[in-house]
């Protein structure tokens, strides 16, 4: 492990680097870009091709596609964000001309990017599309896919200049109040090129070193020194305060109105949640589009986080344990990572988020929400599989607190594949009015996205992962198991199966947005017209016996409330005698809110 | 027979000056609410003597015409004929405005009466925020009593313009924002409702107003929206007043936690107060037995509504106005209007001796600020979660070197001035952040400036105060020799 500190003369640190290049370059020559999960398949849409993307180039691919198949990939429009930026977005689906228009199917969304930081989030979300497409058709034609690659294209086009920022869009902000917008942005301090973080030592600081230097923890009592901490610059507008009112924005990803908190703090939360068009319309593509399932692609890690900004959405989303823990054995299987575990929001990102765009699409929209980070400390080894070697031991002779368990984990990260490169060791800087800071930390983005060269191997798994999921949503399918005529008397006995993996409610069944109840369960005048009727309760399904007229039901419910089906195969039998003249067709129908449904017609 | 509308309309034309002189009656008790007259006192709060009442002029052919057609057909297009006619009666005065659209492209309009931009009061009908169980309680207009009571209280300005100079002097300093047309969803053809309460839709109390029922998320309303973004953007606003709240028909009302917002409490039992004159029976007779000084009844109003966003997040005081559907239900509102303009935070500076040398090119200069108005210069609940944003005092024509605000020992705390660009070209401004003003609350200052433009004796420096939704204020002070 590299120390600044113990590095005493000039020469030695030359030497070490030297060395740490060489090794690097090495490891670079060693980690051969993986297969793609997708390379071995033919496709008439054309693929994604590696390395990160611009917008102009996510936007001619999705054009692409749509010119390649213009009746089962069609445009979404979206607004534009608060710079002017339009993010592309596609739908699509499998079926014919004979199939339920895309609008009206339920959805799976897949969102790259939000937190307008994850460049890898958004290539996540291009790969897994492209993934659905090359199977297209062999994908269910009653779901839709809807994707939107770049779902914070302000952000995002900041992080494709190489920019290290929090992701806020374009939208003007005072973030200190003081009546002017961006007047104390980041500055490069030391003239190295970079915007890096800066510790402002201070008595009363919440911040301090760990025991391993790079990194800095919350401050106990009896720990100096003590820092706050900012971004790198100068107190540009005199206030005391340094760089708190840099480009301003929205952060997307804070602005939805789960647990939403604002617009006090940095205003990153927006004036009211929602606030931004295009948050809003993404909102209400969701809830237009019934979605079932949502994922999005960015974070830094590494695994599979489920609803849980705030302790609120996080006991939300406890009621879904079994569908998320499928979610996260699903992705260990597909990119081979060790861990399958799948923590709440806050606990993955290791601090409180409100606002954030999963907790509201699981608790408001009712879907199975999920955020996916391609990118993160075990992302990628030495070997480009999965880092799974041991973790290095603190080193005893320092004192101060540990890092905590993801900053050892990006301690490995730097030490075994980047070679201490991209990590500026603190050195103090002087601020000129007598308060020492020190400035160091992350260099070029590789914490929130990883190096191109790595790119590939983080996106490993990626496609398979999402069409497993997609294959495991809940299906039904009607069976029938007797079906016998005597005279006009006929004898039916039918089974209503969930074929596929979940439940058929997902996402908390939508606890803050259930529909009313119809009212009509087990009314016999509820014979025939099942759409538009719902369940109570989403994903409560509903098996309905349609007969040639109303009094031809001589035993037996009409409509029959099932409630939730389980996943792997749970069922329910029912059984009428119906009088039905020989030719007179008999219709079953199982509805489970948005998430399935079925039919079969008969001829006894 | 006359309509309910045409009965209350005639009754705010005659009742206007009585509104006015009612503005400063004593709180009446029991049996003075009974009486069915304006209270007897001839001498207004702000000291000016009131004017003899007089017959008011029937209204012109142009406004009598579109109150017709909005009481029988309770069209958009009649609202807004109605609110152009009273724009034209006052041009001076009086402004329609387009607080932005609402559902399929329906716009929001209300009436502005009084100076453009200065602080004021926005009154915001009850059924802005009341549930469509709710509405049919709020008298015999039903949905639109509560439109119907704010255009009377519109056209009672008005009329109080033309002959009350008193009315027009505190209207040259103060605003009244009548949001008649709030609710265009409800005025004919009346839209099919949206799958949740659009009057649970404001964004304040987070998940717990999508919870009863306010939608997927705050604001999906379009009419909410525009209100809500209407609403922010109206910083000179300090209060809000519900004319006819659903559960306060009869009452007037606090907006949550009284106890924790003494100012705010003692607005609404002036209001109640107010009002009580107005009452043909006792309002809120139920309370009235309770105790000795019962206060206003405290009522928490729906997860979600206008009254609630505008007080928490806001930080507008909120009082509410009875609507008992009776000829003086104009005159209640009229009265809790009166006592909520009167309750203005609004700051005064003075300034102690003058401006006194303390080095070469540095001036001293010592300041009392006070909140000579009725409500602090913030809510109690932005306080209480730090979201105020203090007194700012800025100095002009020289440069604020370092401050400091007196403490109740009378000592002097030393605050850091803040620099603010004002664009490439102009110079930075430097102000000091004072802190928030409780209602009387004063704190001395003390200022260190130099670079005075002229720099010589009798060169003036230029200090003003202000706050958010605060009249500020400002001063000049001469340099002197003096020690």
């Amino acid at each position: 492990m590299l120390h600044g500190p113990r590095l005493s003369t000039l020469s030695v640190t030359l030497l070490v680097v030297a060395a740490l290049v060489a090794l690097r370059r090495g490891d670079e020559r060693a980690l051969a870009a993986p297969a793609s999960d997708t390379d071995s398949l033919e496709s008439p849409f054309a693929a994604p091709t590696d390395g990160y993307h611009s917008l102009g180039e996510v936007t001619l691919l999705l054009d692409s596609w749509c010119q390649t198949d213009p009746s089962r990939v069609t445009h979404v429009e979206l607004p534009q964000s608060a710079s002017g930026l339009t993010p592309p977005a596609v739908l699509f689906g499998a079926g014919g001309v004979d199939a339920a228009p895309l609008e009206s199917r339920s959805t799976v969304l897949l969102l790259g990017g939000l937190d307008g930081r994850s460049l890898a989030g958004s290539e996540a979300a291009l790969r897994a599309a492209y993934g659905l497409l090359v199977g297209l058709d062999t994908l269910r034609t009653d779901l839709a896919f809807l994707v939107v690659p770049w779902a914070s294209p302000d952000g995002l086009a900041r992080a494709v200049a190489g920019e290290r920022h929090d992701g806020r869009d374009g939208t003007a902000c005072d973030d200190d109040e003081d009546g002017a917008s961006g007047e104390d942005p980041p500055d490069d301090l030391d003239g190295d090129g970079q915007v890096l973080e800066l510790l402002l030592e201070d008595s009363r600081g919440a911040w301090t070193f760990s025991r391993d230097r790079r990194f800095v923890v919350r401050a106990s009592d009896g720990d100096s020194p003590r820092f706050e901490r900012a971004r790198e610059g100068r107190d540009d507008d005199g206030d005391g305060r340094w760089n708190e009112d840099g480009f301003g924005g929205v952060q997307l990803d804070a602005h939805f109105p789960s647990g939403w908190k604002g617009p006090g703090g940095d205003g990153s939360a927006g004036r009211f949640p929602l606030d931004d068009q295009l948050a809003r319309a993404l909102a209400d593509l969701a809830l237009e589009r019934r979605t079932m399932i949502a994922l999005v692609f960015q974070g830094n890690h590494g695994g599979v986080a489920r609803p849980g900004g705030t302790l609120v959405a996080e006991l939300a989303s406890g009621r879904d344990r079994a569908a998320y823990a499928f979610l996260g054995s699903a992705y260990a299987r597909a990119t081979g990572r060790a861990s399958s575990e799948v923590p709440a929001l806050r606990a993955a990102r290791e601090r409180e988020c409100p606002g954030a765009a999963i907790d509201w699409l699981h608790g408001a929209v009712g879907a199975l929400a999920a955020e996916v980070a391609v990118w993160g400390p075990d992302a990628v080894g030495r070997d480009g599989r999965a880092n799974q070697r041991r973790l290095t031991p603190l080193p005893e002779t320092r004192s101060g607190p540990a890092p905590t368990d993801t900053q050892r984990r990006w301690a490995r990260w730097v030490d075994d594949v980047c070679g201490g490169l991209d990590f500026a060791e603190w050195r103090p800087v002087e601020l000129g009015i007598g308060r020492r800071a020190w400035v160091g930390g992350w260099r070029n983005r590789v914490d929130l996205d990883p190096p191109v060269e790595l790119l590939p191997h983080a996106l490993n798994g990626v496609a398979p992962f999402v069409r497993e999921v997609v294959d495991a949503l809940p299906r039904l399918d009607i069976e029938v198991l007797r079906l016998e005529r005597t005279g006009e008397l006929v004898r039916l006995r039918a089974r209503v199966v969930n074929r596929g993996a979940f439940a058929t409610a997902l996402g908390g069944a939508g606890a803050l947005n259930a529909p009313k109840g119809s009212g009509a369960l087990h009314s016999s005048g509820a014979l025939g017209a099942l759409d538009g009727e719902r369940a109570r309760v989403p994903g409560e399904v509903v098996f309905t016996l349609e007969a040639p007229c109303d009094d031809a039901l001589l035993a037996g419910h009409a409509v029959n409330a099932v409630g939730v089906l389980g996943g792997g195969g749970a069922s329910q039998d029912f059984e009428w005698l119906i009088s039905a003249p020989p030719g007179s067709v008999l219709t079953l129908h199982a509805v489970a809110g948005e998430t399935g449904r079925a039919r079969r017609d008969l001829r006894p | 027979m006359m309509s309910p509308l045409q009965r209350t309309s005639a009754a705010a034309i005659a009742g206007l000056s009585a509104l006015v002189l009612a503005s400063s009656a004593t709180p009446a008790g029991p049996g003075a609410a009974q009486r069915p007259g304006p209270p007897a006192v001839q001498q207004s709060d702000a000291g000016f003597a009131a004017p003899a009442p007089r017959a008011p002029a029937p209204l012109n052919a142009g406004s009598a015409s579109g109150l017709t057609v909005w009481h029988t057909e309770r069209t958009l297009g009649a609202l807004e004929l109605v609110l152009r006619e009273c724009a034209a009666r006052a041009p001076d005065a009086a402004r329609l405005i387009d607080i932005g659209p609402g559902r399929e492209g329906r716009r929001l309009l209300g009436l502005e009466i009084g100076r453009r931009g200065a602080p004021g009061v926005v009154v915001v009908p009850g059924n802005v925020q009341c549930s469509p169980g709710e509405l049919a309680a709020l008298g015999a207009g039903g949905p639109h009593a509560s439109v119907d009571a704010t255009l009377d209280l519109a056209l009672a300005l008005l009329r109080g313009l033309e002959h009350d100079a008193a009315l027009r002097a505190r209207l040259e300093q103060q605003r009244v924002v009548l949001l008649v047309g709030a609710r265009p969803d409800l005025c004919g053809p009346a839209l099919a409702p949206l799958p949740f309460d659009v009057t649970r839709n404001f964004p304040v109390d987070g998940d717990l107003a999508l919870q009863s029922g306010g939608g997927p998320y705050p604001l999906a309303a379009p009419g909410a929206r525009a209100l809500a973004q209407w609403l922010d953007g109206e910083r000179s606003l300090f209060a809000a007043l519900i004319v006819g709240a659903p559960a306060c028909a009869g009452e007037v009302l606090s907006i949550g936690d009284t106890a924790a917002d003494a100012e705010e409490a003692r607005l609404l039992s002036a209001c109640a107060a107010r009002a009580q004159a107005f009452a043909l029976s006792p309002i809120g007779e139920a309370n009235s037995t309770a105790t000795e000084d019962p206060g206003p009844p405290a009522y928490v109003p729906g997860y979600g509504s206008v009254s609630r966003f505008a007080r928490l997040r806001l930080g507008l005081a909120v009082a509410a106005a009875p609507l008992l559907g009776d000829a003086r239900d104009v005159e209640r509102a009229g009265a809790a209007l009166y006592v909520t303009l009167d309750a203005e935070p609004r700051l005064e500076l003075a300034a102690v001796g003058r401006a006194r040398p303390v080095g070469p090119d540095l001036w001293q200069i010592d300041l009392v600020v006070q909140n000579v108005g009725g409500l602090g210069t913030a809510n109690p609940v932005h306080v209480r979660e730090r979201r105020a944003r203090g007194v700012l005092l800025t100095v002009r024509d020289a440069e604020l070197v370092v401050g400091a605000v007196g403490s109740d020992d009378g000592s002097f705390e030393v605050v850091e001035p803040q620099r603010v660009e004002r664009g490439e070209a102009a110079q930075p401004v430097l102000r000091l952040r004072v802190g928030d003003l409780a209602a009387g609350a004063q704190r001395d200052l003390r200022l260190f400036v130099r670079g005075v433009a002229g720099g010589a004796l009798g060169s003036m420096v230029e200090v003003d105060v202000a706050a958010p939704r605060v009249g500020g204020a400002a001063l000049r002070v001469a340099l002197a020799y003096e020690r």
